[in-house]
């Protein structure tokens, strides 16, 4: 008897342990349910995460994954902030971006490094910083007020059945102020990491701004299908394609960029020059020819002439490329030399809007715009007598200017001028 | 505050447990033991989709006095998204004790009954992140986060076989949501102790 009152005596304390226990932890899940807040949504400011960037290693580039600070993020959560705004999958309607804001997904670390931990959102966090970085160095070289920040992204960006466009493509859709990034199907790097194709797509902001903005505008006045507007509209997608890579190489200081993702266009647009291509580029007597054709054989001559335009813009691009790399060699620091470069281009986007604007139908631009340009004293750059014999190589190409040379000023730099015979008496 | 909340459960969960003469008393003690199971969770999926995902779990428990359910689980979930050139690998475990009591208890026939049990969750969880960049392989552990939940499990009993499905509500920082529901569906055999 005594036996069973003592077993019941325990068996009545243990349950009331037990529930009260029970009771105890399902209360404290559900207020620590209530209170818990997402580490994302939190997450603000600058923010360091770990992405893929391109690195030089000697004399080449590799990817490799680095630690690098996301500034100015509003939400970790969808990667927005002052720099870049992103959209999945968007579409257009009237000329305005929209779509979902994509939600990314990190891990943090113990030492308050955040993961990405899916491809989209290491696409985003690394999309964000190339854009920051690219915005600083438009700052840099007095143009960061040619973009409005943030930048807005389209990734996994479906466009049209277009096999070229739909599939490992990027482009900056300058009627919606966006840069867009479709599906990558490809097993190389995908072009949304791909640091110097980013780049490239920032040059193509710039250039739309500074230049085919008000063009765009005029467009409806001319007529692409008439020999000379095409032959001007063939031009400016040249050069912009070709400043585009050099701004990717300037970027990465990687002259084969564009091998990571889409190794196919590698050959012809690595940015290494030969010693038999200095002097070499697209004239205007080719692009004439090669429009010529366009306008013959296909009823759409614009896109009949789109794998071309890259044979007009690398020649500007390897210049550049090997000009800057001159300037190195001159003594002036890689980044400095690069800024100077970078500064020059953003001088010649401004001058060639001018003349872009202010030819008639009946006028072109001359294929020499840029080593032209670039021979002028405004064009921010003195010349040492070695990179003067470099662009002069480009400029004799031009009959009328074949027996310019490079001439020393008071300042011990070097200018191209007019061969003046000397006159004996 | 919630180091303090484990070191609460963790003390009355000892105070309790660690006396035979509590728990014992009643030498109403079985064993469960669990086939690893498919553990359903509805999360936020790589391609921005949310749906339930597929994951596994390993689980061991102890009915006490046919009341009380206390035991231990531990989940498994892997993803992987990129391709040949830049993938990543996200590896997530996650360790949870599950404490509960019997709310319905239908008998079904003698040793065949039905039996539903309130629980409670409180573990922790982690991420490994495996990022392959171009064949070099880097892996990365993120803090561990804590885990916590409420959810209901249906139990049919056919003599030692049990069948078993348990849906809950839980928490966790480290989740995409924060609060997610998951779903287990496990068989496995009672042992009387």
């Amino acid at each position: 008897m005594n036996f069973n009152f003592k077993n019941r005596h325990v068996e009545k304390k243990t349950d009331a342990v037990i529930r009260f226990v029970l009771v105890t932890i399902l209360t404290s899940i559900l207020s620590l349910g209530c209170s818990q807040k997402s580490n994302l949504n939190d997450v603000q400011g600058d923010v360091r995460v770990k992405i893929p960037v391109s690195a030089q290693t000697g004399n080449s580039a590799e990817y490799q994954l680095a630690v690098v600070t996301l500034k100015g993020l509003a939400q970790l959560k969808n990667v927005s902030g002052f720099f870049a705004q992103f959209f999945f999958s968007p579409g257009l309607n009237q000329n305005q971006m929209v779509g979902d804001s994509p939600q990314a997904r990190f891990v943090k670390t113990n030492e308050n490094i955040y993961i990405p931990i899916d491809s989209i959102s290491q696409q985003m966090a690394t999309l964000y910083y190339h854009i920051q970085s690219l915005a600083e160095f438009s700052q840099s070289i007095g143009a960061g007020e040619i973009n409005q920040q943030p930048m807005k992204i389209g990734i996994e960006t479906k466009v049209g059945n277009s096999e070229v466009l739909s599939k490992n493509n990027a482009f900056y859709d300058g009627k919606s102020d966006a840069m867009l990034f479709v599906p990558f199907s490809s097993s190389e790097l995908p072009i949304s990491v791909n640091s110097g194709i980013i780049a490239h797509e920032y040059f193509h902001s710039l250039f739309y701004k500074l230049i085919l903005k008000d063009l765009d505008r005029q467009k409806a006045k001319s007529s692409t299908q008439k020999m000379m507007p095409l032959y001007n509209e063939t031009y400016l997608r040249g050069i912009n394609e070709g400043l585009a890579d050099f701004w990717g190489w300037a970027y990465t200081n990687d002259d084969d960029f564009i091998h990571w993702s889409l190794s196919a266009y590698s050959k012809n647009r690595k940015l290494v020059l030969s010693e038999q291509s200095i002097g070499q580029f697209e004239n205007s007597e080719n692009i004439f020819l090669k429009v010529q054709t366009a306008l013959l054989n296909s009823s759409t001559p614009s896109d009949y002439l789109s794998e071309y335009i890259y044979k007009i813009g690398t020649p500007n691009a390897r210049f550049l490329k090997q000009l800057t790399v001159l300037m190195t060699e001159a003594g002036d620091s890689p980044l400095q030399a690069k800024i100077k470069v970078a500064k020059t281009v953003i001088l010649f986007l401004k001058y060639l809007a001018i003349r872009a604007k202010e030819i008639s139908s009946t006028e072109v631009l001359p294929a020499e715009s840029l080593f032209e340009f670039i021979a002028l004293p405004n064009s921010n750059i003195k010349l040492s007598q070695q990179q003067c014999e470099f662009v002069l190589s480009y400029i004799q190409k031009n009959e009328l200017r074949s027996t310019d040379i490079c001439e020393k000023q008071t300042d011990d730099s070097y200018q191209i001028k007019p061969f003046k015979k000397r006159v004996v008496q | 505050m919630k180091f303090f909340l484990i070191l609460f459960f963790t003390f009355i969960s000892t105070v309790v447990f660690s006396n035979p003469a509590l728990v014992v008393a009643q030498s109403e003690i079985a064993l469960n033991l669990y086939l690893p199971s498919i553990q359903l969770r509805y999360e936020d999926n790589a391609d921005q989709s949310r749906s339930l995902k597929n994951g596994y779990s390993i689980n061991l428990a102890t009915e006490i006095q046919k009341k009380y359910l206390v035991g231990v689980e531990y989940n498994i979930q892997s993803e992987k998204t990129g391709n040949a050139s830049l993938s990543i690998t996200h590896d997530f475990a996650e360790l949870n004790l599950v404490a509960g009591y019997i709310m319905i208890n239908w008998t079904l026939a003698e040793n065949n009954s039905v039996h539903f049990f309130g629980l409670g969750y409180l573990g922790q969880n982690k991420n490994k992140i495996k990022t392959e960049l171009l064949g070099n392989i880097t892996t990365d552990v993120s803090m561990a986060e804590l885990s916590y939940g409420v959810g209901i499990l249906g139990q049919l009993k056919l003599n030692f076989i049990l069948i078993e499905v348990d849906t809950r509500w839980m928490s966790s920082k480290s989740y995409v949501p924060e609060s997610i529901s998951v779903t287990d569906l496990r068989f496995g055999f009672q042992w009387p102790i």
